[in-house]
C-alpha cells in the first residue's frame, strides 16, 4: 500500500471530543460509509486470512472482520486520526481473534482446528507427480508455520499481508528491533525445512 | 574505507530485501552483495523461500476465503443501521470512553500525554548532566552545535551530480562511531538504535569530520534517520537541478535540519516513508501502542 500522507496532528481538544460538528453531517457520514465499504474491499481478505491463522473458523473470521469495519466506521465517524489505518484495522482484527481464540477454548467443541492441511491445498499444477511435490513442500512450510510460537506467526502473517516493521510493532505491541529478529528467526526455520 | 566488509547477518539482508534499512546500510548492504557471490546465494535461498511460503499460505487460505459480494452486502446494511443511530448522545461517549478500541487510544494518548509532559520537564531540568536518555525530543534529533556544526570541503556542484548519492555516503568506520558517541556521552545502548549520520550528507558536500558527524536515532521518533534521509535526496536532487544552491541547502541542513524539512517539504510532520509517517509529535508511539495492547480491547 502506499505510504499514507498524514494529517496535521490530533489536537488535546479533538482527542478529548468524540463528535465533530462536521463528523455528525448525514453526507459526510455517507461518505465515511463509502470509504469503509471501499477499506472493506482492500482488505477484508488481508485481515480474513489473518484471523484463520489464528486457528479460527471461516464464520468466525467473517464475523470478525465485519466488527472489525463496524469500529473502524465509529472511529472515522468521531474524526479520530487516519493515520496508519491499516495497521489500525490489524490491531482491532488481532485483539478480536485473539479474544475468539480464548473464548472458543473454553467451550466445549473446539471448532474446525482438526481440519486436515492436505485437504486445503488441492491446487491444479501441471501433473500429478510435480503437484505430490509441490504439495510435500507446501505442507512442511504449513507446518512449520503452525509450531511457530503466537508472536511469530503473527509477525510473519502480518508481515505477509504487506504490512512494514513499523506497522507490525505496532499490531503486536513489540520494539522495531523484536519484529526483525522474529522475522528473521521465522524465516531461518522456513528456509532450513524448504532447502530439504 | 575498508576493502573487506564483514557478511551481514541474515537479519540484514532480510531487512534490506524489505526496504527497512537506512539509505547508509542499504548502500553497504547492496555494495557487499555486489562482491559476495555468497551471500547473494543465501539472499537468493530467502528469497526463494518467501516465495514458496506466500505461495503456501495463499493456497492453503484463499481457497478458504469466500467470495466478498455477501460480506460487502452485509457490512452495508450494519453500517446503514449504525448510520441511523442519531448523534452520540453523553450514554454513547461514556460508553465509548470505556468501550471502543479507539478510545483505548484516547486514554493512552492521555496517559502518554502527561508523561511526555513530565519527561520534558525533566529533561529541561537534567539537559546539564548530558544524559541523552533525558534529552527532549526535539533535542535528541538535532545535532549539538558547538560539538556539531557541520563541516563541508570545497566542491563544484558539478562533481556531486555526477555521482549517486548513495554510494558516497558511507558508513563511518567504528572506531569514529565510538569517538561520537563518547563525544556525546552514549553510554550502553544498542549500537542499532543511532545511527552515526552525516550532517552535512556527503551528497552534498560533507566530509567524515567529526565535526560533521553525530548519533541520530534510528527508530523512535517522528524525526528520525529515514526522515533526514528523505530531506537529503530532495536537497541533492534541488541542488544538481538548479534550484537551490548549495551553500543555501548546506546552511540549512546544518542549521536546523527539521526546519529546513518543513520548510522545503511546506508540512509540519514527517511525510511519504511509512515507517515515519504515523507517528509525528509522539516520540515512543510504540509504546503507547503496547499500552493500548495491554487494555485489550
Amino acid at each position: 500500500m502506499r505510504p499514507m500522507a498524514t494529517p496535521p496532528a490530533t489536537s488535546i481538544g479533538e482527542l478529548f471530543l468524540p463528535e465533530t460538528a462536521s463528523a455528525s453531517r448525514p453526507s459526510a457520514a455517507s461518505a465515511i460509509e463509502s470509504e469503509v465499504v471501499g477499506l472493506f474491499e482492500q482488505f477484508r481478505a488481508p485481515v480474513l486470512r489473518y484471523c484463520l491463522s489464528f486457528g479460527l473458523s471461516v464464520h468466525d473470521g467473517e464475523e470478525i472482520t465485519q466488527e472489525v469495519f463496524l469500529a473502524l466506521f465509529r472511529h472515522l465517524r468521531m474524526g479520530r486520526s487516519r493515520r496508519n489505518l491499516r495497521g489500525w484495522i490489524f490491531r482491532v482484527a488481532h485483539n478480536l481473534a485473539l479474544k475468539q481464540r480464548h473464548a472458543n477454548r473454553r467451550s466445549p467443541h473446539t471448532a474446525e482446528l482438526d481440519e486436515s492441511t492436505t485437504r486445503r491445498h488441492s491446487d491444479p499444477s501441471p501433473n500429478p507427480e510435480e503437484r505430490a511435490v509441490l504439495a510435500q513442500r507446501h505442507c512442511r512450510l504449513l507446518a512449520v508455520l503452525e509450531a511457530l510460537p503466537d508472536q511469530d506467526r503473527c509477525c510473519l502473517r502480518l508481515r505477509s499481508e504487506g504490512l512494514r516493521y513499523r506497522e507490525i510493532s505496532q499490531v503486536l505491541g513489540m520494539s522495531l528491533g523484536s519484529v526483525s529478529i522474529s522475522l528473521a528467526r521465522s524465516l531461518a526455520r522456513l528456509t532450513f525445512v524448504d532447502e530439504r | 574505507m575498508p576493502i573487506e566488509q564483514p557478511h551481514p547477518s541474515d537479519q540484514s539482508l532480510l531487512q534490506h530485501a524489505d526496504g527497512e534499512l537506512s539509505r547508509q546500510r542499504a548502500a553497504a548492504v547492496r555494495r557487499h552483495l555486489a562482491a559476495c557471490w555468497d551471500c547473494r546465494a543465501r539472499m537468493s535461498a530467502i528469497e526463494s523461500t518467501i516465495a514458496n511460503f506466500v505461495q503456501a499460505t495463499h493456497r492453503s487460505l484463499d481457497s478458504e476465503v469466500p467470495p466478498t459480494d455477501g460480506p460487502r452486502a452485509l457490512l452495508k446494511a450494519r453500517l446503514a443501521n449504525e448510520a441511523v443511530q442519531s448523534h452520540p448522545r453523553s450514554w454513547w461517549r461514556l460508553r465509548n470512553a470505556f468501550g471502543a478500541a479507539s478510545s483505548k487510544r484516547t486514554l493512552a494518548y492521555s496517559t502518554a500525554l502527561s508523561l511526555m509532559l513530565l519527561l520534558v520537564g525533566r529533561a529541561a531540568y537534567v539537559r546539564a548532566t548530558r544524559d541523552p536518555s533525558a534529552m527532549s525530543h526535539r533535542d535528541a534529533m538535532l545535532p549539538d552545535r558547538t560539538l556539531t556544526p557541520g563541516a563541508a570541503r570545497p566542491v563544484a556542484v558539478a562533481e556531486i551530480c555526477a555521482s549517486n548519492h548513495d554510494d558516497v555516503d558511507l558508513p563511518v568506520s567504528a572506531s569514529v562511531e565510538q569517538a561520537v558517541f563518547k563525544e556525546y556521552g552514549i553510554r550502553g545502548v544498542p549500537a542499532g538504535d543511532y545511527e552515526v549520520d552525516h550532517l552535512i550528507t556527503p551528497g552534498l558536500g560533507g566530509t567524515d569530520d567529526i565535526r560533521n558527524l553525530w548519533p541520530e536515532p534510528r527508530y523512535d521518533t517522528a524525526w528520525n534517520s529515514y526522515v533526514k534521509d528523505e530531506l537529503e535526496d530532495y536537497l541533492h536532487q534541488s541542488v544538481c537541478r538548479g534550484d537551490i544552491n548549495l551553500e543555501a541547502a548546506q546552511h540549512d541542513v546544518s542549521t536546523d535540519w527539521i526546519s529546513a524539512y518543513k520548510k522545503y517539504f511546506r508540512t509540519d510532520v514527517p511525510l511519504g516513508h511509512i515507517t515515519s509517517t504515523d507517528s509525528p509529535g509522539a516520540p515512543s508511539e510504540p509504546r503507547l501502542f503496547a499500552l493500548d495492547f495491554r487494555l485489550g480491547l
